[in-house]
């Protein structure tokens, strides 16, 4: 048998369409299920939030680190839309592994479900994710590459 | 039926990237043993006395990014060898040229700048510890030194491979790829050693037929490759046309034609069978074009699957060569020669499908190709199809990219997708993340 350099693990998969609108910005990083989430009623103002390895303890805070008014012993709004853009891209399954959580993924199959799991209030902003996503939104407005990429020939596939 | 050398070479290949597997603080005596036989190989060579005391340095723990770095040179050099091999066995079985035209020479860096030198200590860390004991913490690390390297386009090769390996390592998948992961180790290695700088370019005009997309992608960066036929005042030739963007992962679909909006005119060329005509267009020496969609117009119709053919039938009347890659970047998995197959039989079975015609059995890629424009059924009554022999895993197979049902009305993957640049959504994840990035950005500043 000779091995393939194709065929990738399942990194994400083919989700429902990601509301772009509602949580511009979802990733599995530095340890956390993190995101920006928009304000309902501000377009200025956006919400930063996460869920952290093992504990899944989580915060929410604007943008400006000022807590987020709904945050009241469990998780508001925004991280549950948060976890459920998180859960469109990279699958409960996946979110799991990537949190190191101890529960029995068996158990886990809904949003409801890892809701129920979750920790409790850290009180800690993280600037960092406010810099990712403005560092991805970044990547957007570098100009495209017109030069031969066979980089890429190992990503082969979609579209 | 691959040679003898390619198993040979393919087993050694395999042992190395064991060691990457286990991690060279943790080699056994069979890991020794492969040092050995990797210094043995070089023996007659330039590499001779690098590889040696390298093999005793990574023997005995002395670690430094210089040796790993001429590992993944002796790794490479390895599939170098492969590819020239497969490459001369295909040409001569399909009886085309090739040509041996003088390669642009890349230069060694005489010093490595601090990002890459990052790059290549976080690379030795990985192998160090073995790709079986990586830990989130060690993957996490290297989030910010991605993010630099990302931002400067000169390193967008090492991107490339960095920001798509990252999205499989962060998974930490029960079944590693180690052939996989070990390939993209040592690319992204190779990738810091030199720097290909703008390659010397000519001026073309005429006339340029477009015949199909490749696409490729991961998480954050999605590009196309055009394969095309053209035809300017000397001989027609092959040509490639490829334009690479970074995303997001929820640009998706339809969307991602969207970051590209000088493809417009190259899908309205396939889709409406129209040749384009080029005035000065740039050219690189291996027939690859910078596209620029404002030195372009439609022109006459063409049917594709003729003109394809009469370059890239199995008994084509006018084959054409392809250049080739510079020796640092050949690896199999470039290998990529156009095609045309008519009148073949389709066979399915539980290995898979294949396309026969007379004597010759061509496996068809069919990952590419389900749930697409050209799926099994439509090939199965189309009867001819423009693809891709690539090569992976031991094996050839053809990669469809066109075909028709309809005499000059061409079926391609990216046709229903590409239907975006003539009506384009209204809440499109392009627009609405390129509206909050010029807004938060400025606001920023
Ligand atoms: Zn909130």
């Amino acid at each position: 048998m000779i091995p393939s350099s194709l065929n990738p693990p399942q990194v994400f998969q083919k989700s429902a369409k990601r509301d772009v609108k509602e949580v511009p910005f979802v990733e599995l990083a530095d340890g956390r299920l993190q995101g920006v989430i928009s304000s309902g009623s501000d377009i200025q103002r956006v919400y930063v939030a996460y869920f952290e390895a093992r504990s899944l303890n989580f915060y929410c805070s604007t943008n400006n680190n000022r807590p987020c008014g709904g945050l009241r012993g469990s998780p508001c709004n925004h991280l549950i839309s948060l976890l459920g853009e998180g859960i469109k891209q990279f699958g409960i399954p996946g979110i799991l592994k990537y949190l190191q959580s101890a529960h029995d993924p068996t158990t886990i199959t809904t949003i409801g479900d890892l809701l129920k799991i979750a920790g409790h209030i850290t009180h800690q902003a993280h600037g960092a994710i406010f810099s990712r996503f403005l560092g991805s939104l970044q990547l957007l407005e570098l100009p495209l590459s017109a030069l031969p990429l066979p980089e890429m020939d190992w990503f082969a596939g979609g579209a | 039926m691959l040679a003898a050398e390619f198993h040979a070479s393919n087993q050694l290949i395999q042992a190395i990237d064991q060691l990457l597997l286990a991690g060279f603080t943790n080699l056994n005596h069979t890991h020794q043993t492969t040092l050995q036989r990797l210094a043995q190989v070089y023996r007659g060579t330039p590499l001779e006395a690098a590889m040696l005391s390298v093999a005793t340095d990574l023997s005995n723990g002395v670690f430094q990014p210089a040796s790993f770095g001429l590992l993944a040179v002796a790794r490479a050099a390895l599939q170098t060898a492969q590819y020239d091999q497969l490459a001369l066995q295909l040409r001569a079985q399909l009886g085309r040229p090739t040509i041996d035209q003088p390669l642009p020479t890349t230069a060694a860096l005489a010093s490595t700048p601090p990002l890459l030198s990052s790059v290549q200590h976080w690379l030795m860390d990985l192998a160090v510890m073995g790709f079986a004991r990586l830990e989130p913490a060690m993957i996490n690390a290297f989030t910010p030194t991605l993010a630099q390297i990302q931002a400067n386009p000169e390193y967008l090769r090492t991107a490339a491979l960095l920001a798509g390996w990252m999205h499989e390592l962060v998974l930490q998948p029960e079944q590693l790829p180690l052939f996989r992961w070990a390939d993209l180790w040592t690319r992204a290695m190779l990738s810091t050693l030199s720097i290909s700088a703008t390659p010397p370019m000519q001026s073309v005009s005429g006339t340029l037929y477009p015949l199909g997309f490749e696409w490729r992608q991961h998480a954050t960066l999605v590009s196309w490759v055009l394969y095309a036929v053209l035809e300017a005042e000397a001989a027609p030739q092959l040509a490639t046309i490829t334009q690479s963007a970074y995303k997001v992962a929820a640009i998706q679909d339809d969307q991602l034609w969207l970051l590209f909006p000088e493809a417009n005119l190259l899908f309205e060329s396939l889709s409406t069978g129209k040749a384009l005509v080029l005035t000065n267009q740039q050219l690189l020496a291996a027939g690859q074009l910078i596209w620029d969609a404002a030195a372009a117009t439609l022109g006459d119709k063409y049917d594709l699957l003729a003109v394809a053919e009469r370059h890239f039938g199995l008994n084509a009347k006018q084959p054409l060569a392809q250049t080739q890659l510079a020796p640092e970047q050949r690896h199999p998995i470039h290998l990529a020669e156009p095609i045309v197959l008519s009148n073949y039989q389709l066979a399915q079975s539980g290995e898979g499908s294949s396309l026969s015609v007379g004597e010759q059995r061509f496996k068809l890629d069919l990952a590419a190709i389900s749930g697409s424009e050209i799926d099994v059924d439509v090939l199965e009554s189309a009867q001819r199809l423009f693809g891709l022999l690539r090569f992976d895993a031991g094996e050839w197979f053809v990669r469809p990219l066109a075909t028709s049902l309809k005499k000059g009305k061409p079926l391609f993957i990216g046709l229903e997708n590409g239907k975006v640049f003539k009506k384009a959504p209204k809440n499109n994840a392009v627009g609405i993340l390129k509206e909050r990035a010029s807004r938060l950005l400025r606001e920023k500043s």
